[in-house]
């Protein structure tokens, strides 16, 4: 069992704005397919404050993953506004969201998503690298994630060599490591069993007291019961 | 067995399953093993296989050695080889033989006909008698002798329609009537040299006066066939002795201070293309390896797909070597069926390899896919199956059954595995296509300058061709220098016609006749003289082939046979023999008839073939003060086409002589192309071979960068999600195939170093380490490296992260 330290809040940008840093308003995604059309999200306004703690929950199927992928930048809206921090981004380009992305968004996946082939240092250091951080500085930042994770002593291993739950703790340490605005959970716990998965919670919640602004999506309430505020979602509408 | 032969059913209902992948793989493979089965069929006739002579490999060629050229060997004289038949025990039979043309009337007029003169001993060294009729008899090879003659089967067969009654009968050749006494059999060659008409008396020549042949004139070939229980070795050792013994006896004899020399007669006859086979052979053995690369590389891909098959195999209790076993049963099903397209392949390359180069391969007629052939490619099919099937089988084979039946198991261990052998395959193919590459690459380069060597003369425009003059009409040198002074005159003044010369040895293809001399101011020092090149002209000679004067004066009309006797020597032999001194006004005299005469000119140095690095000191005299009956006649024409004068030109010939026939009908360009055939015939197959390399390495690359892409695009998407932007992933991709080929790139270059000293025997003017080609071949891998990435990184840019996500 690995110490995990305090957690400070990672080094977000001090911005004092009296803007949310998520604001949608009207936002809506409709999927087609032959001859149906499917309304995943509809209509949905929702604000996320900077260093809020925010679970989005609801049952499968309710359209928390599809408003979460908006909200990463993942995919754009059919319908609505969304600006982040402050700048509208519901028609920026692939490559701009792209960017913004790598800027200030940090993702936790539930199936982890490491990279197989690179170890967990450079796991955590890549992100960093699409934004042209000086090689030193990526070290460093790495190290300090990984060390606020507790998986220092992991750096050089590959992913196959790590549990799931360790695993976690690397992906959150890679989505931290660059001092992102926004903090994207998606099941970060659906993969693990309950005891690894109330470790992440954990971290997350430490993230969190240390300033990062998180939201989290999960159906599961004994999770959404570690965010600040939780809005539940059902047929693509916040219920 | 009944296993097998469920392995093989299965095998081939995989291939039927995935056709695209069969058809990838066998196309590449077919290429392989087709370049291989066609270049093995030329090894194998030309180096593999027997000579077409009883007991051949105890025949050995035998040659004088020069000390004064290093050793270097050389043709034989009459009196040297009598001797040598007489005193040696170390040989069943000795047998000499000399050939040139022989002017023979066939029933549709004059001909040039190729002829020989060979010895008494001729068809017992060699195990072969006519055909039809029979050999010389001992007396038909005395002076004086009755004139008979053997015909060779083709010109028997073209000229005299096979008609056995010519048995007896006579022929005219070179104004002499020959009685036929046999017909040589069917394809019988005098060591690769295409002989129509056979005749006794090797002591006389028509090119050599009889004081000067029994002098020690060279002129003759010789062959032995070595006795059952001497070696070459022991028969060496005697035929030193048998030097010296020849040295006392004949010290007199220009040749006396040479020694001889033996070897094989297969090395003598296939010597100079062996190395280029056994290069080419090396090289399709290259291009074969980059197919197993490429199919390897294919089958490593089905790995991953058939990971739960194998897994299912597995668990129902398949053992890891049953499962090996079926994994290369399918592979080496794949080479076999590669292997009889290859087949096909081969028979069609065959014949365009033949017909690149029938005439610089020796012994071309006996090459054809007979069953060593047919053997070898079931064999290098079987091998090939084995090479690129082993890896692809053990991976798939170690297959943990467990993980592999899990849905989105974690374990990646087999897919790092594949990963870097994918990797280490594409690594291999760039490393081997370079070598060829370079191979090639320096091969074109040597080419090039070949084909832009300053010859020291200017071939364009020149036309060439032969003049055997009979004895019977023109038996004295007053003769020939009369018909060749009616030709010159008759064909200058023909239009287009702007100079007409005459030399017994044509620059460029072939050097002048060896002789010893010794120039004013030296002691004669007989056999010890220094040798130099000699070539009796015409006048005009150098004006026609553009060599231009650089001292004194050319020829000219009062250098008669009754003049003072005259000389022009090129630059090389004024450097050398007058370095300080003004050479014109020196004399110089033959050691062999002792003629001595006076250089009034220096001509520029002109090569003797466009291969020689330097040109060899060279004399001239002009044809009326020596005149011999064979000469080559060379006419430069103001047309770009120098053979449309060939036919104006044939007929001024038969108007001084309708009876006289010429051969040899070629512009210089083409007498040049001929020299240069060998190593155009090894650039073109390498070249080839090298295309064939760079499109199945190309194809390779970015089949794995492909099939990277797809194993890798749930890590784009992540890398996506994460902030990569689209010109991140494409620099990803390409750096990734651009380090594989840069690593294959550096291996290539060092693995060329034992390459480029095995062509330095084919390469002339640049060095083995040419910085041109070696740059411009590297970069060129490279970039076609990256664009057979470029495509596999565009698809891999347009991953949609939030797919890629949901991939998993």
């Amino acid at each position: 069992m690995e110490n995990v330290t305090t957690l400070t809040a990672p080094s977000a940008p001090e911005v004092v704005s009296t803007q949310p840093l998520v604001c949608i308003r009207n936002l809506s995604k409709i999927f087609y397919s032959d001859e149906l059309e499917t309304r995943a999200v509809s209509d949905l306004d929702l604000n996320i404050e900077r260093g809020e703690y925010v679970a989005i929950a609801g049952p499968s199927g309710s359209g928390k993953s599809t408003l979460l992928s908006i909200i990463g930048l993942l995919d754009t809206p059919t319908e609505g506004e969304y600006l982040l921090a402050g700048e509208l981004v519901t028609d920026l380009s692939r490559s701009e969201r792209a960017r913004l992305r790598g800027q200030h968004i940090g993702f936790i996946f539930q199936a982890f998503n490491l990279i197989g082939s690179l170890t967990v240092q450079a796991n955590v250091e890549r992100p960093m690298t699409f934004r042209k951080m000086p090689a030193d500085e990526r070290r460093r930042r790495a190290a300090e994630a990984l060390e606020r994770v507790g998986m220092s002593h992991r750096a050089k291993h590959y992913p196959s060599q790590l549990s799931g739950g360790q695993q976690q703790r690397v992906a959150v340490a890679r989505a931290v490591a660059g001092s992102p605005s926004l903090l994207l959970a998606d099941e970060p716990t659906g993969n693990l069993d309950s005891a690894n998965g109330e470790k992440v919670m954990d971290l997350l919640r430490q993230l969190h007291q240390g300033g990062a602004t998180v939201c989290m999506v999960t159906h599961d309430p004994r999770y959404a019961r570690h965010a600040d505020r939780t809005v539940h979602m059902l047929d693509g509408r916040l219920a | 067995m009944n296993s097998l032969w469920q392995d093989l059913r299965f095998g081939a209902r995989m291939l039927l399953k995935h056709p695209s992948f069969a058809l990838v793989a066998i196309t590449a493979l077919a290429l392989g093993i087709g370049a291989n089965t066609a270049i093995f069929s030329i090894v194998n006739a030309v180096l593999l296989r027997q000579l077409p002579y009883k007991d051949s490999a105890r025949l050995m060629m035998l040659w004088e050695t020069d000390p004064k050229r290093g050793g270097s060997p050389t043709g034989f004289s009459y009196p040297r080889f009598n001797f040598l038949r007489n005193q040696q025990q170390s040989f069943d039979a000795v047998a000499a033989y000399t050939t040139r043309n022989f002017s023979v009337m066939g029933p549709e007029g004059p001909m040039l006909v190729p002829g020989a003169h060979i010895s008494g001993d001729f068809f017992q060294a060699t195990g072969i008698g006519p055909a039809y009729g029979r050999p010389f008899a001992p007396e038909e090879d005395q002076p004086g002798a009755a004139p008979v003659a053997i015909l060779g089967y083709e010109l028997w067969q073209s000229q005299f329609g096979g008609n056995q009654n010519m048995i007896g009968q006579s022929i005219t050749a070179d104004g002499q009537s020959l009685t036929v006494i046999g017909v040589m059999p069917a394809g019988f060659k005098l060591f690769e040299e295409k002989i129509d008409l056979w005749v006794p008396r090797v002591f006389e020549t028509n090119f050599l006066t009889p004081q000067q042949i029994q002098r020690g004139g060279i002129y003759l070939a010789v062959f032995g066939r070595l006795k059952s229980d001497v070696t070459l070795d022991q028969a060496r050792a005697a035929l030193t002795v048998t030097s010296e013994q020849y040295q006392q006896a004949f010290s007199g004899n220009s040749d006396a201070a040479n020694g001889m020399g033996a070897g094989s007669l297969r090395e003598y006859l296939v010597g100079d293309i062996s190395s280029t086979l056994w290069i080419l052979l090396g090289a399709v053995a290259f291009v074969l390896l980059i197919a197993c690369a490429n199919v390897a590389s294919l089958l490593l891909a089905r790995v991953a797909t058939r990971q739960r098959e194998i897994a299912v195999r597995m668990s129902l209790g398949a053992t890891f070597w049953r499962l090996v076993r079926q994994t290369l049963t399918e592979s080496i099903l794949l080479s076999v069926v590669g292997g009889v397209v290859g087949l096909l392949l081969a028979f069609l390359g065959l014949k365009l390899v033949l017909g690149m180069g029938s005439e610089v391969i020796p012994r071309a007629g006996e090459i054809q896919l007979d069953r060593w052939v047919l053997i070898f490619t079931l064999l290098i099919s079987v091998l090939t199956g084995v090479v690129f099937g082993v890896a692809p089988a053990l991976l798939q084979a170690k297959t943990n059954s467990n993980e592999s039946l899990k849905e989105g198991a974690r374990g990646e261990s087999g897919g790092v595995r594949r990963h870097r052998l994918h990797q280490a395959l594409v690594i291999a193919e760039v490393a081997l296509t370079l070598v060829l590459l370079i191979g090639a690459g320096l091969l074109i380069r040597s080419f090039l300058r070949l084909r832009n060597v300053d010859t020291g003369l200017n071939p364009r425009g020149v036309l060439t061709m032969q003049l055997v003059l009979p004895a019977s009409r023109y038996g004295t040198p007053a003769q020939q220098a009369i018909f060749y002074d009616q030709l010159l005159e008759k064909v200058k003044s023909l239009p287009g016609v702007t100079s007409a010369g005459m030399t017994t040895r044509l620059h460029l293809d072939e050097p002048g006749s060896t002789i010893l001399f010794f120039p004013e101011g030296q002691v004669d020092q007989g056999a010890q003289n220094p040798q130099g090149r000699l070539r009796i002209v015409s006048p005009q000679y150098f004006d026609t082939m553009g060599i231009p004067l650089v001292q004194g004066r050319m020829f000219n009309e009062r250098d008669t046979a009754a003049g003072p006797r005259v000389m022009i020597i090129n630059e090389s032999m004024a450097r050398r023999y007058f370095q300080n001194q003004n050479p014109l006004g020196k004399r110089i005299t033959y050691t062999l008839d002792r003629l001595t005469c006076e250089v009034v000119g220096v001509v520029r140095d002109a090569k003797t073939s466009v291969v020689q690095t330097q040109a060899s000191e060279e004399m001239y005299v002009p044809y009326p003060q020596r005149t011999v009956p064979r000469m080559m006649l060379v006419v430069r024409g103001s047309s770009a086409d120098p053979l449309s004068l060939s036919g104006e030109v044939r007929r001024q010939v038969q108007a001084v002589d309708k009876e006289q026939p010429v051969a040899k009908i070629r512009s210089m360009d083409q007498v040049i192309a001929d020299t240069l055939s060998q190593p155009r015939f090894m650039t073109t197959l390498l070249i080839i071979f090298a295309v064939v390399a760079l499109i199945l390495a190309t194809v390779g690359i970015y089949g794995v960068m492909s099939y990277s892409v797809t194993e890798r695009t749930k890590e784009f998407g992540i890398l996506m999600a994460v902030g990569a932007q689209q010109r991140d992933v494409l620099k990803m991709v390409l750096k990734q195939g651009l380090i594989l080929a840069v690593i294959g790139v550096v291996i290539g270059l060092i693995a060329t170093i034992p390459l480029r000293k095995l062509l330095l025997s084919q390469m002339h003017g640049i060095s083995a380490t040419d910085p041109l080609t070696l740059v411009t071949v590297s970069l060129l891998l490279m970039t076609v490296a990256l664009l057979a990435c470029y495509i596999p990184a565009l698809r891999a840019t347009r991953v949609d992260p939030l797919d890629a996500l949901r991939y998993e």
